[in-house]
This record gives C-alpha cells, sequence and structure tokens, in this order.
C-alpha cells in the first residue's frame, strides 16, 4: 500500500472500521511511513481537542427578547397554563397538534384561539370561488342593470313604450 | 408538566429540553458559527420536535432524531445565509471573527483556532465530525442523523479529518487560505 491508498483509511484505523486485511496493510504501511503516522497522531490529537471543545450555555429565555422569536413560539406551545391565570380558558377539544386521547385533556391554551368562521354550507356549494364564473355573472348582472336603465330613461319615453293594459288586448 | 406521547411512548417535553438544549446548541451553534442565531435555531429544532414528536412512532430514537431535525434546520439556515450574503448591509457584528488577520495564535487559543478550523469546513463533514467527536455517535447513528449510508460515514468522516487537519495546520502557522 502506498500513502495515497492508505490516506483514505486512517480515519477508518483510528476509528476501528476496517476489516482484519485492511487493518494489518495499514498497520505494516505506518511501521515504515513517517507521514501517514504524523498524520494519524494529528487525527488524535484534533479527536481530543474536539471532544474537549468548551460547551457554550444556550442564553436564557428572557422575555424581552421572545417577542417575534420562535422562543415565544415554543413557551407558548409548551407551557401550560396555571389555574389563577385569568385570561386561560379551559380546551374544549385538544389542539391540533394534540392527539385525541383523554389524558390531553388538561391541556390549557394561554393565548386567544382565532374563532373558526362558520360559512353556511349553501355558500360554500355555490361556485362564488370560481373566480371566471363570478366574473361572468357580475358582467351579466351589469349588462341588465345597464339595459333596464336605458330602456326606463331612454327608449321609453321616446317610443312612448308602455305596458299595454288588460282593456287594450 | 407537559408531556408529549408517540403512539406507545409518553416523553416529558421538560426533561427532553432540559437534557438536550446544550448539546444541541453547541451543535447548532458550530454548524452556523454564531451564537444568536445559534439561539434561534435550538428554539427551532424544539418547536419542530415539540409538534412531531406525537406522530413518531414507538422504535424511535430520540437523540438521533433531534440531531437530525436540528442539523436540516441548521442547513436551512446556512442556505438562506448564502442567498442573501450578497446583501450589503449584512450584519457582520455576528460574523466570526477576521480569521484572516496577521497573527491568529495572538488571536486565537487554541479553542478558537479550533473553532475557526470547523467553520472553514464544508458543512456536510463539520456535521459528521461534531456528531463522532463532541456527541459520542456511532457510525449507524451518524448515518441516521445526516440520512446516508453508513459507507458513506466513514467517508465523510475520513474526509472531515483531513480538511480539519488542513485548515487548522493553516491557521496555527498563521496562513490565511479560505
Amino acid at each position: 500500500m502506498n500513502c495515497e491508498q492508505v490516506k483514505d483509511l486512517l480515519s477508518p484505523y483510528l476509528d476501528d472500521q476496517l476489516t482484519a486485511h485492511e487493518r494489518q496493510s495499514v498497520t505494516n504501511h505506518l511501521q515504515l511511513c513517517e507521514i501517514c503516522n504524523a498524520v494519524l497522531v494529528d487525527y488524535r490529537r484534533f479527536d481530543a481537542l474536539l471532544a474537549r471543545l468548551p460547551r457554550l450555555s444556550p442564553h436564557p429565555l428572557s422575555p424581552g427578547k421572545l417577542v417575534g422569536s420562535s422562543a415565544s413560539l415554543l413557551v407558548y406551545e409548551t407551557q401550560p397554563v396555571q389555574e389563577e391565570t385569568p385570561t386561560a380558558r379551559v380546551r374544549s377539544t385538544p389542539a391540533y397538534h394534540v392527539s385525541s386521547t383523554s389524558k390531553r385533556n388538561y391541556y390549557r391554551c394561554r393565548y386567544p384561539q382565532p374563532q373558526k368562521k362558520t360559512v353556511p354550507t349553501w355558500i360554500t356549494t355555490i361556485p362564488w370561488k370560481n373566480k371566471r364564473l363570478f366574473n361572468s355573472l357580475t358582467l351579466l348582472g351589469l349588462l341588465t342593470l345597464g339595459f333596464s336603465l336605458f330602456y326606463i330613461y331612454y327608449l321609453r319615453p321616446k317610443y312612448h313604450l308602455r305596458i299595454p293594459s288588460s282593456k287594450e288586448i | 408538566m407537559v408531556r408529549v406521547e408517540t403512539k406507545e411512548n409518553s416523553w416529558s417535553f421538560e426533561q427532553i429540553y432540559d437534557e438536550y438544549k446544550t448539546p444541541i446548541y453547541n451543535y447548532v451553534y458550530h454548524l452556523v458559527g454564531d451564537r444568536e442565531q445559534a439561539d434561534d435555531l435550538t428554539q427551532d429544532t424544539f418547536l419542530k420536535a415539540f409538534r412531531a414528536l406525537p406522530k413518531m412512532d414507538a422504535n424511535l430514537k430520540l437523540s438521533a432524531w433531534l440531531y437530525r431535525i436540528a442539523t436540516n434546520t441548521a442547513y436551512d439556515a446556512l442556505r438562506r445565509r448564502k442567498l442573501i450574503a450578497w446583501l450589503p448591509w449584512q450584519d457582520l457584528d455576528h460574523e466570526p471573527a477576521d480569521v484572516e488577520s496577521a497573527d491568529p495564535q495572538e488571536i486565537y487559543g487554541t479553542t478558537e483556532i479550533v473553532r475557526a478550523a470547523l467553520r472553514r469546513m464544508p458543512q456536510q463533514y463539520r456535521a459528521a465530525l461534531l456528531l463522532y467527536t463532541q456527541e459520542g455517535f456511532s457510525y449507524s447513528e451518524i448515518a441516521h442523523t445526516l440520512n446516508i449510508a453508513e459507507s458513506g460515514v466513514k467517508m465523510y468522516l475520513s474526509r472531515a479529518r483531513q480538511s480539519f487537519r488542513e485548515h487548522y495546520r493553516s491557521l496555527e502557522q498563521g496562513g490565511g487560505t479560505k
């Protein structure tokens, strides 16, 4: 084995992830090659350095920093409301992310829930939401209104049009 | 106490949060290199976990799963940062210190050189190296966390160590190669 081949095997060699044959070949190479030995020593040293890297503590969740951050959502979603909280309202149904097992009924919500708008079915079944159809209907309505006005204020006075009475018929 | 239940298990979310917040925060911090952003991304990670946990099945490996969420959240943030990196009003106050200054030995102790070398590594190798050395994950746990094959982990760690060694040496000797 040459250095180039051993280079990619040094990391799994260090982690004991090589087959017995590969391991033996790398060991043989390391006995002869100072460069690869130095790399292996470095890898051990860097592993130790990384493992000893001091751990930083996350900043505590202060109320001033909560506004607008995802932390506020986390607090809202995970914090059960105290009994004495005046704005607390008991959920009648579990939250959307909570399963409907009876154990979950102690969940309370601190923040006001948006009321679900109940739209009558006769509105939802009529295709108002079809934009093209809605536009066509609007146009038809405007044309009807326009013709009615044209008839009442122009055609009828000009040609003395009127609805015949029953005696004339 | 808020309890979150999967189909078979019951977890106390406070316990999960208390146990994992510091390791997840450190992991995310080393991925993104910014403490404030790491704070926010850690909260994001736990928020996603809290929402998704009830849907998970019984044989969930909680730690690998949390780190997976953290990794994806950090990668998304890094991707967004790359997209807006050209903006002139980028907040440089929170960027890592200028690692190309004349004598890094004077600016950094060993810890800072390690952190600076980590920041210069490709992100996927950095994640694998951190999970292995800092969190003590096995190859299979890293594979599960990073969503790659175990043979891929071997390659990732090998490249990660090579890359880390290269950058660390360069910083130690005072070079500023990027």
